[in-house]
């Protein structure tokens, strides 16, 4: 509740601090946004998670003011906004080249919507000073250099400060760390969450890397071909995927197809049990995790038991990754390098695998031909 | 900041009046001063007579088939055959700077050696035509075709040396070293490696230089005097010796279609210009 | 790294093309500070060709006229140039192809053909041949290369760098003057620069649409050196032509480099 005091902007009585209704975009032909709606919580760190290509950005950029859409609504803070040009919305945003003026030091880059804003000389470098504070960045050694001066690091905490200086009701970021090498990503990854704590303010966050949204975010929406698929926690989009595209998009999936009778799904390699609501009948997809399965010995007593070939083990440390044969289609089983017949494992041993219904992370309805 | 809300306003409700404003002035600078003389040089050469805005026009042909006869073929023939031996002549030349400077120069001379190669760039060919007077003069070489296959050569390399360098620039160096991995020797790495992929730079460098060089006048006017005749002096002589207007003009628009043609074909099998 | 015989080869080459091409401009350098007019013989130094250069009139008049021409024109042809840049590269409009097309015509066409057609022009419109219609002409040929020049900055700075200043409270006019502007200044530049030179070395349109009593410098060397006459007077006043072209052709390399 700390972090509520020092969001001192923040109009009470407002919950829904961003709202996209019914969001069309077309750019030529292709659609960009597809009759979208989103509701985004005050405090929110919410991640728009899709391939490139899916509108991710362009639905940014609507909520920036940087795009107008051809239909639907953009509400900011209560406000119907979908007319302002960006300037006269309270946002800010971090571009995914990160866009820091190279003709103006870090100091210069900071101030700026300050002064355009037009506050005293003294309380622009209070604030600049704050910022660079705020996102680790002693003022005494940065404020005077120039945007080419610094790492790849240090220029993302002066984006991030720049946008944050003029205190938004929301700050947007479009994929920002895409150019971070992995070491830098990961404790920048951790950082921007500590800022977003720190502030309260609502981060938007565009990002194709699952693992990035599910690391960060309060809840995500997947985007998939200008439609949003799924919104909902990380926890929820990995466990209870929606759809199809979310189960394989978020993390790893095998997937088999079958025909559903009384809960059972008939299979190239044999009956699986499942839970769903699905009517009898109906083509579905069953989507499992490859860390659901369990072998040999831990896998008996399992509702849906199989046996079949192991075709290769790659060691990747904490796991094993093991590849089976079942019939006509292969799974891909996590082993932990902890199980008691890790070791034992060799390719082409025949092996059981099993799991019960209700480990699988969906069952989806395939469209009627 | 009211004047420039309004200011903003007006441009985002008369877009098309903004871009008129925009780009109209230009525009209209380069109709009248560029595109409406050129209009005025087709009509003279269909025979149209015109002195301050009197007009009488009869319109023929006649100049076409004057610029088609035989003298004037031969020339354009000769034309064709200077900028083609420059052109060779300056890739030959070019080349090997280029890849020196490209490949194997070391890093520090490198911005020396572009710069280097540009300066001569801005200066007009007048003056570095001037400036080889002397030499062939000394040389006793003054009016011999060979000064002038040297002059042109002389003031058209630079134009072969930059898109050639910019092309080389580009080149991946670990494409060579794959190639040494595999076993070519450096000599056949360069041959199936290297000058393929330099195509576009001779491409580029061949239209800077041949384009331009058949209608050359400076150059086989001041080092050839009267023996060498181009497309180049033919133009200056019937305009500003014997004001023959019209059939200089015919001449021209001519000369201008070659131009016109070798950049569209050009464009068709290469694409962009790289310089 | 030690270099291999073939390339030391091919340094020699370089070096030998090198030559080729400063060996004539040095020449010319040096018999301009020659005592005596016999040439390919240097019987000592001297300034007095430089001083007859400064005392002759006709090259003062010159002088002015060139220096006229080039600025005047170097001013108008930034205006227009940077206008039709800017709407080309800002402004979202149709049929952009076709006028960025037509701006390009003038660097494609041979200046020859250009020359004869504005001369064909003015006969046909009745300007009296001078100091106008030199200007107009030179105007004509560099719009197209500021065009060139600045499109290719304007364009080639992230277009993010104006949405974060709109992002940041900066309208369209302010983030223009504030980050557009201060950006596309070294292509803005760079431009004049290449319009000056163009326009104060430029002979063949100058010899084409001048008329009588108007001469610039290039016009000076042409007419005395048409029958082959080289001399020390000549190779002095060449040398104070290259070496302004040169000076601004070294601010214009210094400029470009640096940023890369």
């Amino acid at each position: 509740m700390e972090m509520m005091e020092k969001a001192e902007y923040i109009t009470p009585e407002v919950e829904d601090m961003v709202v996209l209704r019914n969001i069309v975009k077309r750019f030529g032909k292709v659609v960009a946004s597809d009759h979208v709606n989103i509701e985004i919580k005050r405090n929110e760190f919410f991640s728009l998670l899709g391939p490139s290509g899916s509108g991710k950005t362009t639905l940014l950029r609507i909520i920036a003011g940087l795009e107008k859409p051809d239909e639907g609504v953009v509400i900011l803070e209560g406000k119907d906004v979908t007319n302002l040009p960006p300037y006269k919305r309270n946002i800010g945003m971090v571009f995914q080249h990160l866009a820091l003026f190279p003709h103006m030091t870090v100091f210069e880059n900071i101030a700026y919507g300050l002064r355009l804003r037009k506050f005293p000389e003294d309380e622009i470098k209070r604030r600049v000073y704050d910022a660079l504070e705020l996102v680790k960045m002693p003022p005494e050694t940065f404020a005077e250099r120039k945007p080419s001066q610094l790492s790849g690091g240090q220029q993302q905490r002066v984006a991030i400060a720049r946008a944050l200086v003029t205190q938004p009701a929301v700050l947007l970021l479009d994929e920002p760390l895409g150019a971070l090498d992995l070491k830098i990503r990961q404790h920048m990854m951790l950082e921007l969450k500590r800022i977003q704590r720190t502030v309260g303010t609502t981060f938007v966050y565009v990002t194709h890397d699952q693992g990035e949204a599910l690391v960060m975010s309060d809840r995500i929406a997947v985007i998939h071909e200008g439609r949003v698929e799924q919104v909902g926690s990380p926890y929820e989009v990995y466990e209870k995927p929606r759809t199809k595209f979310v189960a394989n998009f978020i993390g790893e999936a095998n997937f088999f197809e079958g025909t559903l009778r009384d809960g059972t799904v008939e299979t190239s390699f044999g009956a699986v049990k499942v839970a769903t609501d699905i009517p009898s009948g109906r083509r579905v997809v069953v989507s499992l995790r490859p860390e659901r399965i369990r072998v040999g010995k831990a896998a008996e007593g399992a509702e849906n038991v199989f046996e079949g070939k192991i075709r290769e083990i790659v060691y990747k440390g904490d796991i094993l990754i093991v590849m089976v044969a079942l019939d006509d289609i292969e799974i891909k089983v996590n082993v932990p390098a902890t199980h008691p017949e890790a070791r034992k494992l060799r390719e082409g041993d025949i092996i059981r695998v099993g799991w019960d219904s209700g480990d699988e992370a969906g069952v989806f309805e395939l469209e009627a031909e | 900041m009211s004047w420039m809300e309004s200011l903003i306003d007006f441009v985002r409700k008369y877009k098309l009046l903004v871009a008129l404003l925009v780009l109209g002035p230009p525009l209209i600078y380069l109709t009248v001063y560029f595109f409406a003389p050129f209009l005025i040089t087709i009509l003279y050469s269909f025979g149209f007579i015109g002195r301050r805005g009197v007009v009488t026009w009869e319109f023929t042909i006649k100049y076409y088939q004057q610029a088609l006869r035989w003298v004037y073929l031969k020339v354009f023939y000769n034309s064709v055959v200077l900028a083609a031996i420059t052109t060779v002549g300056s890739i030959l030349m070019a080349y090997p700077v280029a890849y020196f400077i490209a490949v194997k120069a070391p890093k520090k001379w490198k911005n020396l050696l572009v710069v280097s190669v540009m300066v001569p760039y801005w200066v007009d060919f007048l003056l570095r035509t001037y400036a080889l007077m002397n030499i062939f003069t000394m040389m006793k070489m003054m009016f011999t075709y060979e000064a002038v296959v040297i002059g042109m050569i002389y003031d058209y390399l630079p134009f072969m040396v930059l898109p050639l360098y910019a092309n080389l620039e580009k080149l991946d160096k670990s494409l060579l070293e794959a190639s040494y991995t595999l076993g070519a020797s450096p000599f056949k790495t360069f041959l199936k490696v290297t000058l393929p992929l330099s195509k576009p730079g001779i491409a580029s460098g061949t239209i800077l230089v041949f384009v331009p060089a058949i209608g050359e006048f400076i150059v086989p006017s001041m080092l050839g005097g009267v023996s060498v005749t181009t497309i180049g002096t033919l133009t200056w002589d019937l305009f500003l010796k014997f004001h023959n207007w019209w059939r200089g003009a015919a001449l021209s628009i001519l000369y201008i279609a070659v131009v016109l043609i070798t950049l569209i074909i050009y464009m068709r099998k290469v694409g962009e210009l790289e310089i | 790294m030690s270099m291999s015989l073939r390339d030391k080869l091919m340094g020699l080459y370089s070096a030998f093309v090198y030559a080729f091409l400063y060996v004539p401009i040095i020449i010319v350098i040096i018999f301009s500070f020659n005592e005596s007019r016999t040439l390919g013989q240097f019987t000592g130094f001297s300034l007095k060709w430089y001083q007859v250069l400064l005392e002759d009139k006709v090259v003062w008049v010159a002088f002015y006229n060139s220096l006229n021409v080039a600025v005047i024109t170097t001013l108008v042809s930034l205006f227009l140039g940077t206008l039709a840049a800017y709407g080309m590269v800002r402004l979202d409009i149709g049929g952009k192809g076709a006028v960025d097309s037509l701006l390009y015509v003038p660097i494609i066409i041979p200046e020859i053909a250009e020359a004869l057609s504005l001369l064909l022009f003015y006969k046909f419109t009745g300007y009296e041949l001078g100091w106008l219609t030199v200007l107009l002409g030179h105007i004509a040929f560099d719009i197209s290369f500021v065009y060139v020049v600045v499109r290719a900055r304007l364009a080639g700075f992230d277009r993010s760098l104006e949405e974060a200043s709109l992002t940041l409270g900066a309208n369209e006019v302010q983030t223009f003057l504030k980050v557009t502007l201060p950006l596309s200044m070294p292509g803005i530049i760079a431009a004049a620069l290449i319009a000056f030179t163009l326009s104060f070395d430029d002979f063949i349109k100058t010899a084409f649409t001048t008329g009588p009593g108007f001469q610039t410098l290039p016009l000076i060397i042409w007419s005395q050196s048409a029958r082959g006459g080289v001399g020390p007077e000549l190779n002095a006043l060449t040398t104070v032509i290259m070496a302004i072209s040169m000076t601004i052709a070294y601010i214009y390399a210094k400029l470009t480099m640096e940023k890369q």
